[in-house]
């Protein structure tokens, strides 16, 4: 059928051939008003959303839209065909053109869809259409609509033919026939459902009778293989059945015939795998072989087969015991050759022992022969060893050739001797010459060495008289050393004497040195007589040696006496007026005392040397008070009188010059206590107490020793060898009784006694608790001596301490100010460092000897019979504190007058009217006016002693308390 | 002692193939080496000729010459076909007699319950032989085919169905000689994929056919019954010497010749001596006491 669009291009080509036909206008207005129609139902369809179905329907109807406007454009055909101009204007005919763009989105089945809705197309065909373009499109309604009407009508025209294939069993047919309801899109739609569901269960009928065939024929397939006892394929036709198992679809009757085949080949499997074993050991044995295994590993496999009872083969078995044989032959053959080699070697070594020992033996006897010829050689008896050598080889000791090289040796030694002798002839004739000069150390050297020579080359057994010449020489030489001896014996006498000489005193300088002058020139004497021949004999070098040790040692201490004394000399001279010059140097002179104070104490008399540090460390208190205590007093208008300020810096000044120079002599100590007694201070009586106490003397016992010593303790606790509180020194007093370390006896000596009292002691801790319940001190201390005196039972060493204490403190408790010089000068010697009362008692009393004891027990006696008498003591306490208050009332201190240079000064601003106080005890005070001089310098009076004195000026002094 | 085994079909104790008779004498392995040859070939479907074979089993150390006869029974009532297979089994051939002369003769007793033949059952098979016509062969081929055995060359042969298949055997292997007591020999089955030495089947028979159809050498003496045998009853593949067909009807007696070692009485005398000399010197070294 031709197109639309075809037909009126041909209509066109006709009318413009013949316009004026009347047919062909007629048959072009018929055209005109389908092409109308078929345009207008492509709109309405486009209208309606029937998009797909509208392209389609203007593609089967060719280009509408060109058609319409290439008729529009045609002038001649619209005019004369009626009807044409009511086409669609070309805004009209726009979705027509738009069309199969928009509905091309899947185009083949678009395509397929166009193909199919042509009049004359098969149903099947466009239903096939139409089912792809709903997978294609499945949200587009349409395509259902359109096909339901059209699966009916397939459907019915398909029936008849289904029927056919359900019943001709053809399962090719009925596959065929379920693709083709499938493709058709009938397998989900009602009655195509039901058709695929019959074509199905058809199929499922077929496969079960063909599976129940199979098994059947499988398994008379297995029969046959179990009568052709055909494993292989038994097992192949196994793995077949197995799978038809699965299908469930086997009949009872094919598993009868089946199941003893699978058991006959279970059965087999089992036997292989058995026989496989036994023969995996078969062939682990002949492995065994074949790889020449030892043979241990071959009998434990061949056993393993034996206890399994698994044939062996019989060549394995001939292998095994032809190679059990071989071993056993092998072993017999390395045994034969072993013994065979050891018996070889043993003959070997017997022969080279024989032959050793032999040559051994012959090399022996030619040593002994060599060795006697020798030894006859060294002594010089060349007769003798050509006569062993005859022997040796009369008696084949030796080979010619070894004969032949002895023999010329002894030839060479008798040449030897013959010359040697001869030499020493020569030497001794030289000698016999020489004996007849006169006497000298020259010839007797010449005699010497001539018979030295000889005997160094006369042989041993020659006959030469040497010793007679050696007799005349040693008695010529002893004559002639006799004469050289007495020459030289005043000259040693005189060196001796220079020896023996005393040394001079030790400090005599110019004695020194000429000693040491002496000394060297008894060295160079010395030297000059070791110069003598005679000299250089041993017992004359000792002697000199001796001497000139002694010499020179001499010499030596001479010359560091000379030396040291020359040294000490300027020190001392540096020494003799400390407080004269000054104190600037005794920073330079302090480690020269310590570097020369033996020598100085050498050159010096003791006496002297104590003096002269005295005065020296006097020198030290001076400077002291200087730079320290006089600006402190100044500034606390003590001197100068200025201004009234504090006097406690001051009196603490003034208290620590007197501590630190206590061990010195400082000049200034008068002027110290009157100024503290001027500032008053603390409690006379406290400062008693505090002296007793620290002396440490109070509560002490004692403890008889085998030696006749004492060993002191404080307390009486603990037992009598109990060392733990014992005082082995000064110092261990001033320790608490807790505090006291062990103390350690010396050797061989032990307590003699018990443990005592001493009564002083006792009267020491007594007195100071009186004073410490408020008895004054003059009280206390009164009555401590008068204990001390009594004391029973008494110990002369703590009795004489405590005496020495109870003075001290009363002396502190008279205070400065007052006079007591008679108990300050006792005080002033006890405490001088050869005082008995500062040794260190304790550990004499305990470690000391018997004379060192009584010694010190001397010395304390003698010291305590110059103290003061109880009696001065007592006149000094009646009245000190009026003496003391008259002089502070009277006046003020305002300078200090010192000597120095030779002349008195004043330190310190001079008041205008200066005077001295001088304080007569018994008698008050006496006021003595100062005379000052136009050059500033002060005449005293003439009695005034050169040591620095206060000061004073009308009216009363500052800070006074009374 | 010649001993007898029966391998078929049994429905107790337990339904299937199994040995029906065996002697106690037989060892084990050797039944169990003899399982696979009872049902060597059995198609079943198609009637089976009567099948015979003589043959070598090594079981237990010891080569057994195993003569065995195969032979179909009725099937069983759901239509499974049976064969029944009889082994005759001698620890070492035994002289006088011949391998197919004792099938021949055992194939007249029953399959089942025959017994063995005892070595007083001999028969004189070997001095009589079987009467043969080799008319329908075009000549004799009896010292033709038994040279090629007796050389252990491989050889199959199809004859006219004039005579059974043993019987042919038993007329070669009378040219033969004892030396067919050490050949493989198959008697209406095919060889094996390893290969068998002598294999005869007769005109007919599924065998020959298969052996024609298998493009192996084949000695076809049934083709042209009428002509004496020429080289055109031969088929070759080249990889075995080709038969010689007899010019005449041979009658000629096979000679077989003594074994050569290329030595002279020289040279053994020589070996002989060389091994008293070692013997002597191992017998020295060895007269030691052994460890």
């Amino acid at each position: 059928m031709m197109r639309i669009t075809d037909h009126i291009a041909d209509l066109r080509r006709r009318f413009d051939a013949a316009p004026t036909d009347a047919t062909v206008i007629k048959e072009a207005a018929e055209a005109v008003e389908h092409l109308q129609c078929d345009v207008n139902r492509v709109l309405t369809w486009l209208r309606s959303g029937h998009l797909h179905e509208a392209a389609a329907y203007a593609h089967d109807a060719g280009n509408l839209a060109r058609c319409v406007v290439d008729l529009q454009s045609d002038t001649a055909f619209m005019e004369a065909v009626p009807g044409a101009s009511s086409l669609p204007d070309r805004t009209g005919i726009e979705p027509l053109v738009m069309a199969p763009v928009e509905a091309g989105r899947n185009e083949s089945d678009v395509d397929l869809w166009i193909g199919a809705c042509v009049v004359q197309a098969h149903l099947e065909e466009r239903l096939s259409a139409l089912t792809a373009l709903k997978i294609a499109q499945p949200r587009e309604a349409i395509w259902s609509d359109l096909a339901t009407p059209l699966t009916d009508s397939a459907v019915s025209q398909l029936d008849g033919r289904l029927q056919e294939v359900l019943e001709q069993d053809d399962a090719g047919q009925l596959n065929d026939m379920q693709s083709h309801l499938v493709a058709l899109g009938l397998a989900t739609e009602g009655r195509g459902a039901k058709a695929i569901h019959k074509i199905e269960a058809r199929l499922r009928t077929l496969q079960t009778a063909e599976t129940a065939e199979q098994a059947a024929d499988l398994a008379m397939q297995l029969h046959l293989a179990w009568a052709a006892m055909d494993a292989e394929g038994a097992m192949q036709l196994h793995e077949q059945w197995r799978s038809l198992l699965e299908q469930d679809e086997v009949g009872a009757a094919s598993k009868a015939i089946a199941a003893p085949v699978l058991g006959w080949l279970d059965a087999r499997q089992l036997r292989d795998a058995a026989r496989h074993k036994s023969q995996a050991l078969v062939d682990d044995l002949e492995r065994g072989l074949d790889e020449n295994a030892e043979l241990p590993d071959l009998e434990r496999r061949y056993a393993t087969l034996q206890r399994k009872e698994i044939a062996v083969p019989g060549r394995i078995t001939t292998r095994l015991a032809h190679r059990l044989a071989e071993q056993r032959a092998a072993r017999r053959r390395r045994w034969t050759v072993s013994m065979g080699a050891v018996a070889g070697l043993a003959a070997i070594v017997i022969v080279a022992i024989l032959v050793a020992d032999r040559a051994r033996r012959q090399e022996l006897l030619s040593s002994n022969v060599e060795q006697a010829i020798n030894r006859q050689l060294e002594v010089d008896d060349p007769s003798g060893a050509q006569q062993t050598l005859q022997d040796a080889l009369a008696a084949a000791h030796i080979d010619s050739t070894i004969g032949d090289a002895l023999g010329a040796r002894i030839a060479r030694a008798h040449d030897a001797w013959a010359d040697r002798f001869n030499a020493a002839r020569e030497h001794l004739a030289q000698a016999e010459s020489l004996l007849e000069q006169p006497d000298s150390e020259a010839t007797f050297e010449g005699i010497d060495n001539a018979i030295r020579k000889a005997k160094d080359v006369k042989p041993a057994n020659a006959d030469l008289e040497l010793d007679g010449v050696l007799d005349r020489l040693r008695t010529r030489r002893i004559a002639w050393e006799k004469v050289q001896r007495e020459v030289l014996r005043p000259r040693l006498v005189a060196l001796d004497s220079i020896i023996g000489t005393a040394p001079p005193a030790a400090h005599d300088q110019s004695a020194w040195s000429a000693r040491r002058d002496t000394m060297a020139e008894a060295l160079a004497e010395l030297a000059l007589i070791a110069t003598e021949p005679i000299a250089a004999q041993a017992d004359l070098q000792s002697d000199l040696q001796r001497r000139r040790i002694s010499i020179q040692a001499l010499r030596d201490e001479a010359d560091e006496i000379v030396t040291g004394l020359s040294e000490a000399q300027g020190l001392w001279t540096a020494l003799q007026s400390p407080p004269a010059t000054e104190s600037v140097w005794v920073d330079t002179w302090e480690p020269l005392i310590e570097s020369h104070g033996q020598l100085m104490q050498r050159a010096q008399p003791l006496k002297t040397w104590h003096a002269g540090l005295r005065d020296a460390r006097a020198a030290l208190a001076v400077q002291h008070w200087r730079e320290q205590v006089l600006p402190e007093l100044i500034v606390a208008g003590l001197i100068g009188g200025g201004a009234a300020g504090d006097t406690g810096t001051a009196r603490d000044r003034l208290l620590e010059h007197l501590e630190t120079s206590k061990a010195h002599t400082t000049p200034y100590a008068a002027i110290a206590k009157q100024l503290l007694a001027v500032t008053g201070g603390d409690d006379p009586n406290e400062a008693a107490l505090r002296v007793l106490e620290e002396s440490g003397l109070a509560d002490l016992y004692r403890l008889p020793l085998s030696n006749g010593g004492v060993m002191y303790r404080r307390g009486a606790g603990g037992a009598e060898a109990d060392t733990a509180r014992a005082i082995v020194g000064t110092k261990d007093l001033s320790v608490p009784a807790g505090e006291l370390v062990e103390a350690v006896l010396p050797g061989n000596v032990a307590p003699a006694g018990s443990l005592m009292s001493i009564g002083s002691s006792i009267a020491l801790g007594t007195a100071i608790e009186a004073m410490q319940h408020g008895e004054s001190a003059p009280t206390a201390i009164m009555s401590l001596l008068d204990a001390v005196e009594s004391a029973d039972p008494g110990d002369g060493v703590v009795d004489a301490q405590i005496r020495y204490v109870a003075m001290k403190a009363l002396a502190i408790w008279l205070g400065p100010t007052t006079s007591h010089e008679g108990l300050d000068q006792w005080i002033q010697q006890a405490n001088r460092a050869e005082s008995p009362l500062r040794e260190n008692w304790p550990r004499l009393s305990l470690r000391g000897t018997k004379s060192q004891r009584r010694e010190m027990l001397r010395g304390l006696g003698r010291l305590l019979a110059t103290a003061p008498s109880s009696t001065a003591l007592d006149q000094l306490v009646k009245a000190p504190e009026q003496q003391r208050a008259a002089a502070t009332r009277a006046a003020a201190p305002a300078a200090v007058l010192l000597y120095r240079n030779g002349r008195w000064m004043v330190e310190g601003p001079l008041p205008a009217d200066p005077y001295l106080v001088r304080v007569q005890p018994g008698r008050g005070s006496t006021f003595i006016r100062l005379t000052v001089k136009s050059d500033g310098t002060v005449l005293p009076p003439p009695d005034l002693p050169a040591v620095p004195a206060l000061v004073f000026r009308r009216g009363p002094a500052p800070n006074t308390g009374s | 002692m010649i001993l007898a085994a029966v391998h078929g079909w049994r429905s107790s104790p337990r339904e299937g193939f199994d040995w029906i008779e065996a002697s106690d004498d037989l060892p084990s392995l050797l039944l169990e080496a003899m399982e696979p040859l009872s049902g060597l070939q059995f198609a079943g479907t198609q009637k089976l000729n009567d099948q015979w074979s003589s043959r070598m089993v090594e079981a237990s150390g010891i080569r057994w010459v195993v003569l065995s006869r195969i032979s179909a029974v009725d099937a069983l009532p759901d239509g499974r076909p049976l064969r029944i297979a009889r082994h005759l089994v001698l620890d070492h051939p035994i002289a006088g007699t011949l391998p197919g002369g004792l099938l021949y003769e055992d194939r007249q007793r029953p399959l089942v319950g025959g017994g063995g033949l005892g070595d007083d059952t001999t028969s004189e098979i070997l001095d009589r032989g079987p009467k043969v016509d080799w008319h329908a062969c075009g000549g004799d081929w009896t010292q033709t085919i038994a040279a090629r055995v007796a050389a252990g060359d491989p050889v199959r042969v199809i004859f006219p169905s004039t005579h059974d298949v043993l019987e042919w055997w038993c007329a070669i292997e009378s040219a033969i000689g004892t030396l067919a007591w050490q050949r493989t020999v198959l008697l209406g089955q095919l060889p094996s994929e390893d290969g068998a030495d002598v294999v005869f089947a007769v005109e007919g028979s599924p065998c020959a056919d298969a052996l024609r159809a298998s493009g192996r050498i084949v000695l076809d003496l049934a083709a042209s019954p009428a002509q004496p045998p020429t080289d055109e009853h031969m088929q070759t593949t080249g990889d075995v010497p080709e038969f010689e067909a007899p010019s005449v009807a041979p009658d000629v007696e096979l000679t077989p010749g003594g074994p050569s070692f290329g030595l002279g009485a020289l040279g053994v005398l020589a070996l002989l001596l060389l091994g008293g000399a070692i013997w002597v010197v191992v017998s020295s070294m060895n007269a030691g006491t052994a460890p």
